[in-house]
């Protein structure tokens, strides 16, 4: 039984009923779904993206990218099958692995970038913090960063995140460990505070 | 060590919080190095999720844009597109039959790269060198997020320079009358202001838009070369020095190309004598010959008319009947305005004939031409002006005498003075 076929005793039944609903007007580009859509998913799509990106100003570009490539390819989406969530996450994946090829074949320029500058005033730990981890996420495989960002950075299930990756939940666990000892040693050598423990 | 076993062992200390009892010491501390990386990436979670609260409105205004735009399409009879990046995804998508033209397509692309790279006509700079303490500034922005009570708010701006803070207050004169208090974050505005000494804008004047025009997501602008004769494009910002000097015009060339020039003083004032708001008129940036090194004059092609979207910061136009106060008398054809003048309002001499020294000698201005950029205080109906430009004065009529006559209770002859 699919997610989104109505039990008369499941407790999320009201839930099922509401996203089948918005599914099907999201399908149709209703503007009103759409921007509920939006409301509820962009942070997971930004949070999915910020540390594979050089700063800011690209997550926000690729995360608002993905909900327009989502908009175009509306009357595609088989609400039946991967939630609109893992949908958009899949989108965003693939623009940022395409701006990451694209961004390597131009080769790195300098560019007045404002975009990492919180705008809180003391700002250091905060961009410490971005700048260490997206260095850090940089040499980790693809799989690897999508991994990391799905389990610890949107907090999804090893069972979601298994489905969002089309793996088992075995491979998930493996790659998981693998991800999480690159990113040990990525942070040791950056020099980030706790990082360099004994064996 | 067993993989199969670490990856069980390290889902338990996941979901639970503590390394299972029944590892050993060497499983132990192997778990403990591959947990050592969590705390950071749990925290990296709330600053990026901080990030994308602050950044949503924006980002959902540019995507209710495409939205919008998106169905004008549809209704128009076009079709739905996928707004995938880059050519090459869409050229391999091609069938065989338009492949050559898309190949053409994307040749044509490269060469237009090319060309425009060739074209390069400046250095890049950063938006602090822009703008400098004092000076008064025109911009465009989205707001992105307002803190602080009632009145007294600063508004983060996202704009032609990037993010820039604004304070906005009771002085702050709001075109629509509407309260300052209600600026929300997705709202298009135009500002006039004083660059303050942390570069931030304290608002004299504010309109809603009802366009929300996007500032681009990378800042990116050029300094204009000095050899280079002359750039036509849009006004993006305006600035004038305090002391009334000179100007700079964020100048769109087009192309996604955008050069800060700096300019003389006189052709800033002519064209916000001509326009109020400057934003989005089309001009032609040229070398003055005798000028010094690098100032250029901003000049207005013939036909050129300030953009129907962008809002008139209450301009004014008329001639100088006297002076009460800080309250100058400006004669139009409705009759005499009051207009107000602050302690940050400029004043550009322009085509006057007047200097700053004379006016502050007592040099009168009556009978000159004026034009006024402001707001209209709703309350009282007087014009509070940002930036004031002086003309010369107009040819006397036949049949009129002295224009002071004309002028009713204002005191002809009262210099101007901006107030201390």
């Amino acid at each position: 039984m699919s997610d989104y076929e109505v039990q008369t005793d499941d407790p999320a039944a009201p839930a099922s009923h509401h996203h089948e609903a918005l599914a099907r007007r999201a399908a149709l580009r209703d503007p009103a779904a759409w921007g509920e859509i939006f409301d509820a998913h962009y942070t997971v799509v930004y949070t999915f993206v910020r540390y594979r990106l050089r700063g800011a100003a690209e997550a926000e570009d690729i995360a608002a990218q993905a909900f327009e490539v989502a908009f175009g390819r509306a009357h595609r989406f088989d609400y039946r099958g991967v939630p609109i969530e893992g949908w958009l996450i899949g989108i965003a994946r693939n623009l940022v692995r395409d701006h990451i090829k694209k961004t390597a074949r131009r080769g790195y320029h300098a560019e007045i970038d404002d975009s990492n500058t919180p705008a809180e005033p003391d700002a250091a730990p905060a961009v410490d913090l971005h700048h260490d981890l997206a260095a850090a996420m940089r040499t980790l495989t693809e799989d690897q960063q999508m991994v990391l960002s799905l389990r610890f950075l949107l907090d999804r299930s090893v069972e979601e995140t298994a489905r969002v990756m089309g793996r088992s939940e075995d491979a998930v666990k493996n790659l998981q460990r693998r991800a999480l000892a690159a990113m040990q040693r990525a942070l040791t050598n950056a020099g980030y505070p706790g990082m360099d423990t004994k064996r | 060590m067993n993989g199969d076993r670490t990856d069980k062992l390290l889902s338990e200390a996941l979901a639970t919080g503590r390394i299972p009892a029944d590892a050993d010491a060497a499983e132990r501390v192997e778990v403990e190095r591959l947990l050592a990386a969590v705390p950071a990436l749990r925290a990296s979670r709330l600053a990026a999720a901080d990030e994308a609260q602050r950044s949503l409105p924006i980002a959902r205004a540019r995507f209710e844009r495409h939205m919008a735009a998106a169905a004008a399409r549809a209704a128009a009879g076009g079709r739905h597109r996928d707004p995938r990046p880059g050519m090459l995804g869409r050229l391999l998508g091609a069938g065989p039959l338009r492949a050559a033209g898309a190949l053409a397509a994307v040749a044509m692309v490269v060469v237009a790269v090319v060309v425009a790279s060739r074209s390069f006509n400046g250095v890049e700079t950063a938006n602090a060198q822009v703008l400098t303490p004092g000076d008064y500034v025109q911009v465009q922005g989205v707001v992105s997020s307002a803190a602080g009570d009632g009145d007294e708010r600063t508004i983060e701006l996202r704009s032609q320079f990037g993010s820039l803070a604004i304070d906005v207050s009771t002085a702050t004169i709001a075109q629509d009358g509407t309260p300052v208090a209600s600026l929300a974050a997705g709202d298009s505005v135009v500002v006039g202001g004083t660059v303050g000494k942390d570069r931030k804008v304290n608002a004299r004047t504010l309109a809603r838009t009802a366009q929300a025009v996007a500032p681009p997501l990378k800042v990116k602008f050029h300094e204009l070369r000095r050899d280079v004769p002359e750039l036509a494009g849009k006004v993006v910002t305006l600035t004038l020095a305090k002391d009334g000097s000179h100007g700079q015009v964020l100048v769109d060339a087009g192309d996604g190309q955008r050069f800060i020039v700096r300019v003389d003083a006189e052709s800033a004032g002519a064209l916000l004598e001509r326009f109020g708001a400057a934003l989005g008129v089309r001009v032609l940036v040229v070398r003055v010959p005798g000028a010094p090194a690098g100032v250029y004059s901003v000049t207005v092609p013939e036909g050129a008319s300030r953009p129907p979207e962008r809002p008139e910061f209450a301009p004014l136009k008329g001639v100088i009947a006297g002076r009460e106060g800080a309250l100058l008398q400006v004669r139009t054809g409705r009759g005499v305005v009051p207009v107000l003048i602050r302690p940050e309002t400029r004043i550009v001499l322009g085509q006057s004939g007047l200097t700053l020294d004379g006016v502050r000698r007592g040099e009168t201005a009556s009978g000159h031409t004026v034009s006024v950029s402001g707001g209209r205080d709703h309350a009282s109906g007087v014009i509070v002006a940002d930036v004031i430009v002086v003309g010369p004065k107009p040819v006397q009529q036949e049949t009129g005498g002295s224009g002071d006559a004309a002028a009713g209770a204002a005191t002809p002859g009262a210099p101007v003075r901006p107030p201390r």
